[in-house]
């Protein structure tokens, strides 16, 4: 019985090889930043503003915005939420790629705004970062604090 | 004497109180206030009369000179004098006189002035205009305009007439030749100034060559110093032919009369006028026909300019003096059109916009009235509609607005002048190159390295009229300047920003000016400074940095209160070395009585915070996040608290780059 689960979990390690490629890609420097407001979903409506997330995905432009060079393969960032309509989880990975089943903040309603560190990577696409809400409405803040490059 | 009805009649003459003329000359003007102003000489002195109603009552003579010394020398006497009045208060009388110096001994005849400012009743001690010389002068002519005065005066020694002219005010003048050969001058001579007070008419009778004399005139534009230009006036030679008087009428047309032997031997009076500045001179007319057997002499020109008549008086058999009026002649008639010019915005070879402002220059010598602007190179008529109408003027500049015609490219605007003769000027014209298009914005690439920013642009093209300049403007920060307003970091590419703060982004905006004066929107471009070395991660023991809940001190109390930042000193404890680049840490928040967020961010104390937040907390939980922060050169990273309430804040450190 334990022989079996052991060669469950190899095949979903084999399945995932392709994302952890990316991942596995280094070793980058840090380099610090002053912090700087990169994106803010209660602004107007633009790439990096407006309108709220709702249940899906979306992708934000992180490289080429306060300071971030073109070149950096990860940010270092602080991701707050606010007016969330329920009880729900963010999820930031770069984008382009099968978003990967993990949280990186989690939150309710009953807080006005709450706040995690993070450090995710970058694709090297246009729109680097996907974030996916899980469940309603949430507004999102990103601060970047550096990048590794 | 008098005569109002153009020299037919004359009424009876008026003496002059307590006057006795002799035979010796007298002169008499007629300022341009009515004043009738005389001068003679009587004995050794010189008397000046003056009437202001028209010659019917003269007032009591005084005598001009007084015989004070002048730089060391005086007069003994004066004679020979003439006057001019330039109508605003200036009497001026020149006349030779014996002059003596110091120690009472004769020198030589000089010429002297007198000058009355206040128009006659009295006159200032005399002054000498030739330097004080043995050599025999006499005056000739003397006139007066209200910013000079002028004299022709005879050098004896050699036959030279010499020409002087002071500036009013000034205690010196300027002295030059009027005859081109030395030695070559009979007696007499005669000028007349222009308007400008600068171009100068003079006339003599020239020996050179011809023992009789011809007939000279000369013009000279610089006051009278050099005379380059001559002409003869008489259309004949190898005669007698001296006492030339020249006249300048109000339309720039010179008249001249002289005495002339050229018929049976007999002087008669001769006249020939130029309507070209006296470039050329007409044929020669014999004013004293038909009378024969009689000599006449020392003519006179007049020049009645409001009723566009002319006198020339002369002495007939030495005895008689008569006049002649001459009117409607040739010479009356203006043919001469105005000269002028335009330009456009003072020059300028481009303009961005269409409303320009025309510069427009004319002088005519009669008057300008009016002016005629168009894009089309059509020569209006006098007489067609169109033209803008001015005072009648000498002298016209005048800057008028105008509007191109729209569309990028070259504009030629035209203008005329015209007299009120009908005389319309020669096209004038100007052209400049519109263009409203400003340059291309090309890029501006920034390129970041340790403390430092290279930057760099390229592909800014204007083809209306070319690239003039550019200017590079910055901000710190991520959001490129607005515009190119404020002070230029740099005009020319490449330049290195230098002095940065690693980790702080820069952005930038260059925009470039064409020749009309565009200015692009500009390429913007942003790049933030990173230390050369590479920056590893070292790990620390998880340690309390800074608790606010503890005894008040550099890491402990008090708790922060709401819209205050504090400074924190992170070198030195917990194990964190000098010289860091950042800290990995994890801020906990607790016990406040509002909702709010705290900031981390870096030194020193007193940076501007920037608009983020590195925690939200509530009132109803204690929360933690953590962050990685950078630290300032000096070693601190600062706080904020948005309160509105005071919040405990513990920071833990664990880890840092280096």
């Amino acid at each position: 019985m334990k022989k079996i689960v052991l060669q469950i979990a190899l095949v979903v390690i084999a399945a995932v090889v392709p994302m952890r490629l990316l991942a596995q890609a280094g070793p980058y420097q840090y380099y610090s930043l002053t912090p700087c407001r990169v994106a803010d979903t209660r602004s107007a409506v633009s790439t990096n503003g407006g309108p709220q997330l709702t249940a899906a995905t979306r992708d934000f432009q992180i490289r080429g915005n306060c300071g971030v060079p073109f070149g950096a393969k990860a940010v270092s960032l602080n991701v707050t939420v606010t007016n969330a309509s329920s009880t729900s989880w963010l999820t930031l990975w770069p984008s382009g790629t099968t978003k990967p089943f993990v949280s990186t903040i989690n939150f309710d309603s009953s807080v006005s705004a709450l706040a995690n560190g993070a450090i995710v990577a970058l694709s090297t696409n246009s729109n680097d970062l996907s974030i996916a809400n899980a469940v309603g409405g949430v507004h999102v803040i990103l601060d970047v604090t550096g990048y590794f490059q | 004497m008098k005569s109002t009805d153009g020299g037919t009649s004359w009424i009876s003459p008026v003496s002059i109180p307590n006057s006795a003329f002799n035979n010796f000359e007298y002169h008499l003007v007629v300022d341009s206030s009515g004043v009738v102003h005389v001068v003679w000489w009587l004995g050794n002195e010189t008397y000046h009369s003056r009437s202001t109603n028209g010659g019917a009552s003269f007032s009591s003579p005084i005598q001009v000179r007084s015989g004070n010394s002048y730089n060391g020398y005086r007069t003994n006497n004066a004679i020979e004098p003439v006057v001019a009045s330039d109508g605003t208060g200036n009497v001026y009388v020149a006349y030779g006189a014996y002059t003596v110096d110091g120690a009472g001994n004769f020198v030589g005849y000089n010429v002297w002035v007198s000058q009355s400012t206040n128009g006659g009743f009295s006159f200032q001690p005399e002054f000498s205009i030739n330097a004080i010389s043995s050599q025999q002068k006499m005056p000739r002519r003397i006139r007066a305009t209200p910013s000079n005065f002028y004299v022709l005066y005879m050098d004896e020694t050699n036959n030279d007439l010499y020409f002087y002219r002071r500036n009013v005010g000034t205690a010196s003048g300027n002295t030059g030749r009027l005859n081109a050969n030395m030695g070559s001058v009979q007696y007499d001579g005669d000028f007349a100034v222009a308007p400008n007070d600068m171009t100068v008419y003079g006339t003599y009778s020239d020996t050179t060559g011809d023992y009789e004399g011809n007939i000279t005139f000369c013009k000279s534009t610089d006051g009278g110093i050099t005379w380059p230009v001559c002409t003869r006036v008489n259309d004949n030679a190898n005669r007698q032919q001296f006492s030339p008087r020249v006249g300048l009428d109000s339309m720039g047309n010179l008249h001249m009369a002289w005495a002339d032997g050229r018929s049976n031997g007999r002087l008669q009076i001769y006249y020939a006028y130029s309507i070209d500045g006296g470039t050329t001179f007409s044929s020669n007319v014999n004013l004293s026909l038909p009378v024969t057997q009689t000599d006449f002499t020392q003519p006179h020109v007049v020049i009645d300019n409001p009723n566009s008549a002319l006198y020339v008086s002369a002495t007939r058999n030495y005895s008689q003096v008569v006049v002649a009026r001459m009117s409607t002649t040739p010479a009356f008639q203006d043919t001469n059109a105005p000269v002028g010019s335009i330009t456009i915005n003072s020059g300028a070879s481009f303009t961005a916009s269409t409303g320009v402002t025309l510069s427009l220059s004319t002088s005519d010598a009669v008057g300008v009235v009016g002016y005629y602007v168009s894009n089309s190179s059509a020569v209006p008529s006098a007489g067609q509609g169109g033209w803008t109408a001015v005072s009648s003027t000498t002298s016209l500049l005048t800057n008028v607005p105008y509007t191109l015609s729209a569309g990028d490219g070259p504009k030629t605007v035209y203008a005329w002048y015209k007299d009120a003769a009908a005389n319309v000027s020669t096209t004038a014209s100007a052209t400049i190159t519109l263009d409203t298009t400003p340059p291309t914005n090309g890029t501006l690439t920034a390129i970041a390295s340790s403390g430092q920013v290279q930057l760099n642009w390229s592909g800014q093209t204007d083809s209306g009229s070319g690239v003039a300049s550019y200017k590079l403007v910055y901000g710190s920060g991520s959001t490129p300047p607005a515009d190119c307003g404020g002070t230029a970091l740099a005009t020319s590419s490449p330049y290195t920003h230098t002095g940065l703060t690693n980790g702080q982004a820069y952005s930038y905006r260059l925009c470039t000016t064409d020749n009309a004066g565009n200015v692009s929107s500009g390429a913007t471009a942003t790049a933030t400074p990173q230390p050369a070395t590479t920056q590893g991660f070292y790990v620390l023991m998880p340690c309390r940095l800074i608790d606010t809940r503890n005894t008040n001190g550099p890491y402990g109390g008090p708790a922060l209160n709401g819209g205050t930042t504090r400074n924190i000193a992170v070198t030195g404890v917990c194990g964190i070395p000098t010289g860091i680049y950042a800290l990995s840490v994890n801020i906990t928040a607790t016990g406040s009585a509002s909702n709010g967020w705290l900031t981390l961010f870096p030194g020193p104390a007193g940076a501007s915070m920037p608009f983020v937040s590195t925690i939200n907390y509530s009132s109803s939980r204690t929360l933690a996040n953590n962050a990685i922060v950078r630290v300032a050169n000096d070693g601190t990273i600062n706080i904020y608290n948005s309160g509105p309430a005071v919040v405990h804040g513990i920071i833990d450190v664990n880890g840092y780059f280096k």
